[in-house]
């Protein structure tokens, strides 16, 4: 079968993008391989964006573009999870352990506890390294409420650590 | 902990170039095989396109020959064009949105008696601002304008993103009102994007505000216009050389006009489980054709709750004829009294008040029918 997209260009597009989706979404699943399958559906929402010739300005644009269709999808994968639910509460906060190195893993657990919403803020501005505005872009907000998200976060972050050890 | 603690911990959730591959390709098979006929997406692009031309049209012509009131520039702003990821067909609920059909469906709003033309031009350097139209309810406002870069000025630079506008709208309260309104004036701000077309970049400033506008003036700050440097990586330690354009103007618009007259509300004592946001009980209920806000009493949405996050809360509103759409969240979640906390929510377009039927929030549905 011919194929329908432009293997080359897609595939340097899944190659450059793939891992900060996979993080977002490892974030929200405690999974990898729900991450995986919440990464691929990212994807082939973006090859069906496409294919309806809405076209993206540049690279930063594409990347924008899937953070928040990661995200979004990360939200629906929580919903149907929660309304699905039907493995007990220690399956749920158990986590993978072949995604983070042993040492890691209580700040990864950390990282999960918090709300969404300051989860998101926190990873597009620390670890992608988005400013603030770029980041109120991205998910959609005022730059106010991004700061406020950001100060919270770190500050629950601060306090969930401290509270465990 | 720190936050290279922080990144260390994410640095860890990789995948390897091997499977990366893969992926690509695994996605692309499925993709292919899922590949369907779609001649309906021809039709629905092209309405698109249209709306978007309507849209230039209107604010290129708006002050000049004046055909375009504010009704007619904000239904054309709202028809598919209110957020740009809303373009990229997806809303913040995470559902498929498909903004061609909202530009397609969008049923024409009249706003008349909650707006007005402003028509006003002020000329800076290399660029004029024209403020074109407002329309406002009781706690939120809009406000479309534009950015005409002057003729022989490269308002496209090779390397760069679209300009943005630094834009802000404070209410002018008197020293009595400031003193009684508190903090109650915690309002959201943004300024979205709304197209362009050559030298013309429009922009809507959408502000929401806790204090009633009824009556009140918003003082607009225009700032600098910012042209992004995109050819830096943003994690590396090299400047950005972005462009500034100096722009320091105010401009007060007096809301003169009746922001109640399609205001609906109701008290209510319901018990909710709001999901992402928390559990409460909400007591009080107000829709405009732009926002709602809801009164939560005994709120615990910042509590660090497992399975309060777990869900992303529904804020349905449900129309008499059936119908039914969920507003966005704006984010704004403080205190008015005491343990009292008010949470808003942006429409995604205008709503005739006069047609709804019930608001659902959480898990409570709350009867607002006049």
């Amino acid at each position: 079968m011919n194929s329908l997209v432009d293997d080359e260009a897609f595939e340097k597009t899944v190659v450059t993008h793939y891992d900060t989706l996979l993080k977002i979404a490892y974030q929200y699943t405690r999974s990898r391989a729900e991450a995986e399958d919440i990464v691929q559906d990212t994807f082939l929402k973006y090859l069906k964006t496409l294919d309806d010739n809405r076209g993206f300005a540049d690279d930063e644009h594409v990347k924008a573009w899937l953070i928040r269709a990661a995200i979004n999808a990360c939200k629906d994968y929580l919903k149907s999870a929660r309304r699905n639910r039907s493995v007990s509460l220690s399956d749920i906060t158990e986590t993978d352990d072949k995604a983070v190195n042993d040492g890691q893993t209580d700040v990864m657990d950390a990282i999960r506890s918090l709300d969404p919403k300051y989860r998101d803020a926190l990873y597009l501005h620390y670890y992608e390294g988005y400013s603030i505005r770029e980041t109120a872009k991205i998910l959609g907000k005022s730059e106010n409420t991004v700061s406020s998200r950001i100060q919270r976060g770190r500050r629950k972050l601060k306090e969930v650590i401290t509270d465990e050890h | 902990m720190n936050i290279d603690d922080y990144r260390q911990a994410l640095d860890g959730i990789t995948a390897t170039q091997e499977e990366k591959i893969m992926a690509a390709k695994n996605i692309t098979e499925k993709y292919n095989n899922e590949k369907k006929p779609r001649i309906r997406i021809a039709k629905r692009t092209a309405t698109l396109i249209a709306a978007a031309a309507v849209l230039a049209c209107g604010t290129l012509t708006v002050g000049a020959v004046c055909d375009w009131n504010y009704s007619s520039l904000f239904n054309s702003f709202f028809a598919g064009k209110t957020n740009p990821y809303l373009q990229a067909g997806i809303s913040d609920s995470g559902t498929e949105m498909d903004a061609e059909w909202q530009a397609q469906d969008y049923e024409q709003y009249d706003f008349s008696g909650m707006g007005k033309d402003i028509n006003e031009s002020v000329k800076f350097e290399n660029f004029t601002l024209k403020i074109n139209s407002l329309i406002a309810d009781e706690n939120c406002a809009y406000l479309l304008y534009d950015v005409v870069f002057n003729e022989g000025y490269d308002y496209t630079p090779v390397g760069f993103d679209d300009w943005s506008i630094i834009a802000d709208g404070n209410l002018k309260l008197d020293e009595d009102a400031a003193l009684s309104a508190d903090s109650q004036l915690g309002a959201f701000g943004e300024v979205r994007f709304v197209g362009k077309n050559k030298n013309v970049y429009s922009y809507c400033s959408l502000m929401g505000y806790t204090y009633p506008l009824s009556g009140q003036s918003i003082e607009y700050t225009f700032g600098p216009l910012v042209c992004c440097d995109n050819t830096v990586s943003l994690k590396s330690d090299e400047p950005l050389k972005n462009i500034v354009l100096p722009c320091d103007y105010k401009y007060t618009v007096d809301i003169d006009f009746d922001v109640n007259a399609y205001t609906v509300s109701a008290t209510a004592n319901a018990p909710s489980d709001l999901g992402n946001w928390g559990t409460g009980t909400i007591t009080a209920v107000k829709l405009t054709p732009l926002m709602l806000t809801v009164d939560v009493a005994d709120y615990n949405g910042f509590k660090d709750n497992f399975d309060a996050k777990a869900e992303i809360a529904e804020f349905d509103v449900m129309l008499s004829d059936g119908g039914e759409f969920t507003a966005l969240e704006c984010g704004n979640d403080g205190d008015i009294n005491g343990d009292t906390c008010r949470l808003t929510f942006i429409i995604a377009s205008p709503i005739d008040t006069s047609k709804v039927k019930s608001v659902k929030i959480g898990s409570a549905v709350i009867d607002i029918a006049k």
